[in-house]
């Protein structure tokens, strides 16, 4: 199989021309969306293009700190896109959700590098940046979605869970419920897309790896590896920071306040 | 004994300072031993939205005690006695009960009963059943027969255990809400306006729950936040209390 053909710069900019499209479909439909559209092409090119020289030099460079400061630097952009999200928050969320990420993160990345992969050493750029890069970004919606579910939760059922504690429940006891529903919220897309994918889509690596010249066969064992990472990231990831949260909803007297 | 003395002491008030004095502490001593709860408020001050809620109010609730709690609305009443079970924090001052708890074990005597009924999912059993659930009351899980019983006595028209309590009408799912809240039998009961949306009849039914609660101990406790004017009455206990912007007072 043939590697896929290098593209030039003259190319690139031909590609601005689908970006013209949709933004004459924003005006037509008049969507308002025409500033956005080109503020995030023009993010896409600046933050890949940079993301890529970045990587160029890491590879060359393996150095353990410059990689796990690479790592900490997405997860912390991915806590603060996620911290954004979350709507009607009562409290800052950021460092909770930076702390969680990176823990788990390190953790299910290793595992699998270090563990499985039996690369060595386990921060080996060439596996453990573009794997940790694909589970951060996979996760990212799922831990929004459980934050989101969690705040709304207490809200819509603060009589129940005050009422839970005002028959001596503890806020551990009293929140469990909604603790539950949230962790369900968030952990929902990602299993809807291991029941789904190779039926209705093929994954973004996958095709990467396709187009890059791989075997498909080979190909898709990467892709279930990086499925069952996203999916152990997620349930880890979303429950361990939706756990830290809710904690904090609570005072040490067992209060709701938020 | 404890109450012998308490009259006594009410009795001898013109006597000289020194036997009073003497009684005090005895009284002090007999009150401990009798274990009824007092609530101490001291110098609460609280904002509520910019707006200064309460100003340095200082008030003693007593056991034994049936008090209506009135007030313009906005004054404050219900934020009063959430604070009473720690649901919301005065900005300043404190609250001080005579026993001294953790405060999930105090939520367990100090029960609050709120304006509109908490009812989840299930029949009127699981309903009725729900505080015993929780590990700090599982051995206090009440039997069948306790629940029929209180079941006849609240819902005089005829109800049974299992039927679904979401079904029930705004006023039956208040009479379960307040048969729930006696079965866990606390020393402190703060009702909310709980018959303010109801119907006559339910209100009837409602009132006289509590009024029983309150008469079937001589230490119980409840203050009771109306609107209505007409109060009941329970064995001349009843105090009359105004909350203002200026503080609590005895009308």
């Amino acid at each position: 199989m043939n590697a896929t053909p290098e593209i030039s710069t003259l190319q690139m900019f031909a590609f601005t021309g689908f970006i013209l499209a949709s933004s004459i479909a924003s005006i037509l439909l008049k969507l308002g969306l025409v500033k956005d559209l080109w503020l995030g092409s023009l993010r896409t090119f600046c933050q890949l293009f940079l993301m890529g020289f970045v990587l160029n030099y890491i590879f060359s460079n393996a150095n353990f700190f410059l990689i796990i400061g690479l790592f900490f630097w997405m997860v912390f952009w991915a806590a603060r896109i996620i911290n954004q999200r979350v709507k009607d928050k009562p409290f800052d969320t950021q460092w909770t959700i930076f702390l969680c990420m990176a823990v788990t993160y390190i953790l299910v990345s290793s595992l699998t590098t270090g563990g499985v992969l039996d690369s060595s050493p386990w921060y080996k750029p060439e596996l453990f940046i573009p794997l940790a890069g694909m589970v951060i970004g996979n996760s990212m919606n799922a831990i929004a979605l459980s934050l989101d579910r969690l705040f709304s939760e207490l809200r819509n059922k603060r009589p129940y869970v005050e009422q839970m504690l005002l028959f001596g429940a503890s806020s551990k006891e009293a929140v469990e419920s909604s603790l539950r529903d949230a962790v369900r919220t968030g952990m929902i897309p990602s299993i809807n897309s291991m029941m789904s994918v190779g039926l209705v889509f093929i994954p973004g690596m996958m095709s990467g790896q396709i187009l890059g010249g791989q075997d498909p066969v080979s190909a898709s064992k990467y892709q279930i590896l990086i499925m069952v990472m996203i999916s152990a990231s997620t349930a880890l990831g979303c429950s361990l920071v939706t756990w830290l949260v809710a904690k904090r909803c609570f005072s040490e007297d067992h209060r709701l306040i938020i | 004994m404890a109450h012998l003395v308490i009259c006594s002491y009410s009795n001898i008030n013109n006597s000289t300072q020194c036997v009073v004095l003497i009684y005090k502490i005895q009284y002090l001593i007999l009150q401990g031993s009798v274990n009824s709860m007092e609530i101490l408020i001291q110098e609460l001050t609280h904002f509520f939205d910019g707006k200064k809620l309460f100003d340095s109010l200082s008030f003693s609730f007593q056991g034994g005690k049936f008090y209506f709690l009135r007030g313009s609305s906005g004054s404050g009443k219900s934020t009063l006695l959430k604070m009473l079970v720690n649901l919301c924090k005065p900005d300043k001052g404190n609250i001080q009960f005579s026993e001294k708890l953790e405060v999930i074990n105090l939520r367990c005597k100090v029960q609050l009963l709120p304006q509109l009924p908490v009812i989840i999912p299930g029949t009127v059993q699981d309903n009725l059943i729900w505080p015993f659930t929780l590990p700090l009351n599982k051995e206090k899980m009440p039997d069948r027969k306790t629940l029929e019983n209180l079941c006849t006595r609240f819902f005089p028209e005829g109800m049974t255990l299992n039927k679904e309590a979401g079904n029930l009408s705004q006023g039956q799912k208040q009479r379960l809400a307040v048969a729930r809240v006696l079965l866990l039998d606390p020393e402190v009961l703060l009702c909310d306006e709980p018959t303010s949306a109801l119907d006559e009849n339910s209100r009837r039914i409602v009132d006289e729950g509590i009024r029983d609660f309150f008469l079937s101990n001589s230490q119980k406790m409840v203050i009771y936040i109306s609107h209505h004017k007409e109060n009941f009455s329970v064995n001349g206990k009843e105090v009359l209390l105004e909350l203002t912007s200026r503080g609590l007072s005895v009308l």
